[in-house]
C-alpha cells in the first residue's frame, strides 16, 4: 500500500502535460472569434504578445530594465544579506543590539516603504532596486544568523584547536555549513523581489513590465493587460526556474551526502 | 534551574536577560541617534522627520476613526483570506497526496502558478471585476495559496510510516487515524505555510489598496505621499510593522498550544 511504483518516461510526461495542455487548447478555442469585451481571443493575445515584446522594441525598453533592476536589487541584497548574516551570527554581542530592529523589518509589509522611497529617491530605477533591497534582505539576514549559529559546537571546537584564521572560519566552515539554510533565505527573499520589482514599477517608474501591465488597464487596454499578465507570470516562472538550478548546483554536495549517508 | 543552564552555554552565547537588555540600549540608541541627526539638520526634515514628529503624527492618527476602519479594513480581509485558503488548501493536499493521477496531472500547473507573483494580476483583476472587496480576497488568495499547500503536501509526505503501520495494527477508524496521526503530523508544516502566506497576503492587502485606492492601510499609505506628510508616512511605516508583528506574533502564539507535544516547542520551555 505504501510502495507506489514511480512513473517513469513517456507516461510520466503524459500525465503531466494532458491537464496544461487541455486547458490552453480550450482556452484557445472557447476564446476564439470572441467578440466579449474583457477576453479577447487568446490569439490575438499571443499575436501581441510576440509582435510588441520579441520583434518589436519592447524587450529592449522594457523587459531588459526590468530585469537588470530585478537582478542588481536581488544581487545586492543576497551579497549584503549574507555578509551582515555572518557578521551579526558570530557576534552575539552586536547581534543583541540589533534584534528588536531585525524583528521589526522581517515583520513589516515591504510596501509600506513605497511612500518613503518614493520620497527620498523619486521615480527611477535607483527607487525600483531600493525597495527591492528594502524588502528582501531580511529573510536572507535572518536566515544566515541562524545558519550561522547553528553551526555545531564539536566543529567550533576543531576550529580553535586547528587555528583557523577568520578567513578560513568562514569559507570552509560557517559558508558551507550554513548553506542549506542561507538558501532557505534566498528561495523566499526571491519571492519577495519578484513581487517588489512589479510593485515598484507600477508606483514608480516610467517604463518596465509592471508600468506596462498597470498603464495598460488604466487606458482601458484589455489585450494588452492580458499580454502583460502573461508575461510577467511567464516571467516569475523562469527566475525560479533558474535559482532553483542555480541552488541545486551549489548545494551539490550537501545533496549527495545526505543520500551517502542517508541522514536527513 | 537557570544557574545550571548559563553554566552549559557555550560561550559565545549570552543569557535572555543580556539579550532583552541589549535590544533595548540598541533600540533606543537607534532612535537616540535618528532625534539628534533630525535636530541638527543632519537629514533634511522633509525627506526624514524627528522621531517626536512621528509620534506626534501617529497620535493624530490613533484619534481618527478613518484611521481605524483602514486597519480593520486590511485586518479583516487579511485573516478572511488566510481562512479560504486553508479550505482550498487543506482537500486540495489530500487530494494530491491521495491519487498519483492528481498530483501528476496538477504538477506543472501548481509549479507554474507557484511562482507568479500575485501582485502582477492586480490590473488584470480590476479590468475584469471592477474594485471590490470580492476582488481584494481573490487577489490575496491566488497570491498566497502556495506556500501553504506546498507546506501541506510535505507534511502529509513525512507522515512516518510506522505510525501508519501501528494504526493498522490497532485497527484504527478513518476518524481516529486522522486525528491521533495526520493532524499532529501536519500541524506543524501548517503552521510554517501560514506564517509564509500571512507574510505575502498582507503584502497584497497593501499593495492593492495602493493601487485602486480601496479602504485598508494601503490607501492611508497613498494618501500621505499624495499629500506630501512625510511624518504621516512614517507614522503608518511603525503602524504596518506593528501589524506585521501582530500577525507573525499570532501565528507563534498558535504554535505554543497547537505543538506542546512537538521537541521544538519542549525544548523551548525548558530552556
Amino acid at each position: 500500500m505504501t510502495a507506489k511504483t514511480t512513473l517513469r518516461g513517456w507516461r510520466l510526461v503524459l500525465l503531466r502535460a494532458w491537464l496544461p495542455v487541455t486547458l490552453v487548447v480550450l482556452w484557445w478555442t472557447l476564446s476564439a472569434g470572441s467578440e466579449a469585451l474583457y477576453f479577447p481571443p487568446l490569439q490575438e493575445i499571443l499575436t501581441t504578445l510576440v509582435d510588441e515584446w520579441i520583434l518589436g522594441p519592447r524587450w529592449r525598453d522594457d523587459l531588459l530594465p526590468s530585469l537588470a533592476n530585478f537582478t542588481i536589487g536581488f544581487g545586492v541584497s543576497v551579497l549584503l544579506g549574507t555578509a551582515l548574516g555572518v557578521l551579526l551570527g558570530m557576534s552575539p554581542v552586536v547581534r543583541a543590539l540589533f534584534a528588536p530592529v531585525l524583528t521589526f523589518f522581517r515583520s513589516l509589509p515591504s510596501p509600506a516603504l513605497i511612500p518613503i522611497v518614493l520620497g527620498i529617491l523619486g521615480i527611477g530605477a535607483g527607487m525600483n532596486i531600493s525597495l527591492i533591497v528594502l524588502g528582501a534582505i531580511w529573510p536572507i539576514l535572518l536566515n544566515t544568523i541562524d545558519g550561522v549559529r547553528s553551526v555545531d559546537t564539536q566543529l567550533r571546537e576543531m576550529v580553535r584547536s586547528y587555528r583557523l584564521t577568520r578567513r578560513q572560519v568562514i569559507t570552509y566552515v560557517i559558508l558551507p555549513n550554513a548553506g542549506p539554510q542561507i538558501f532557505a533565505g534566498y528561495r523566499i527573499s526571491l519571492q519577495i523581489a519578484i513581487i517588489l520589482i512589479v510593485v515598484s514599477e507600477m508606483v514608480g517608474a516610467t517604463h518596465g513590465l509592471g508600468y506596462y501591465v498597470l498603464e495598460s488597464q488604466q487606458l482601458f487596454m484589455v489585450t494588452q493587460t492580458w499580454v502583460g499578465t502573461i508575461l510577467l507570470g511567464i516571467i516569475g516562472y523562469l527566475l525560479t526556474l533558474i535559482f532553483l538550478r542555480i541552488e541545486r548546483r551549489v548545494l551539490r554536495w550537501q545533496i549527495r551526502m545526505r543520500q551517502a549517508t542517508g541522514a536527513s | 534551574m537557570s544557574q545550571v543552564v548559563v553554566n552549559r552555554r557555550a560561550s559565545g552565547t549570552l543569557s535572555r536577560q543580556a539579550e532583552l537588555t541589549l535590544g533595548a540600549v540598541g533600540l533606543i540608541g537607534l532612535v537616540l541617534l535618528w532625534q539628534v541627526a533630525s535636530v541638527t539638520g543632519l537629514v533634511s526634515e522633509r525627506v526624514v522627520p524627528a522621531p517626536t514628529d512621528v509620534a506626534g503624527a501617529l497620535g493624530r492618527l490613533v484619534t481618527t476613526g478613518d484611521f481605524w476602519g483602514a486597519v480593520w479594513a486590511t485586518v479583516s480581509i487579511t485573516v478572511i483570506g488566510m481562512v479560504v485558503i486553508l479550505l482550498i488548501a487543506v482537500p486540495a493536499a489530500m487530494a494530491i497526496h491521495a491519487s498519483r493521477i492528481v498530483e501528476h496531472s496538477t504538477w506543472f500547473l501548481i509549479e507554474f502558478l507557484k511562482p507568479i507573483p500575485g501582485v502582477a494580476l492586480i490590473p488584470l483583476a480590476l479590468l475584469l471585476w471592477g474594485p471590490t472587496d470580492g476582488v481584494k480576497l481573490f487577489l490575496i488568495v491566488f497570491g498566497s495559496l502556495w506556500p501553504m499547500l506546498t507546506q501541506l503536501v510535505y507534511g502529509l509526505r513525512e507522515i512516518p510510516g510506522l505510525a501508519l503501520e501501528m494504526a493498522r495494527v490497532y485497527r484504527f477508524g478513518f476518524w481516529q487515524r486522522i486525528h491521533r496521526i495526520t493532524i499532529p503530523s501536519v500541524l506543524p508544516f501548517t503552521l510554517t505555510g501560514l506564517r509564509i502566506s500571512v507574510t505575502i497576503a498582507l503584502i497584497i492587502a497593501i499593495v492593492t489598496e495602493y493601487i485602486v485606492g480601496m479602504s485598508g492601510l494601503g490607501s492611508l499609505l497613498a494618501l500621505a505621499q499624495l499629500n506630501g506628510v512625510v511624518d504621516q508616512a512614517f507614522a503608518l511605516l511603525l503602524v504596518s510593522g506593528l501589524l506585521g508583528l501582530a500577525f507573525s506574533g499570532a501565528v507563534a502564539a498558535l504554535s505554543g498550544p497547537l505543538l506542546f507535544w512537538h521537541p521544538s516547542q519542549r525544548e523551548r520551555r525548558n530552556a
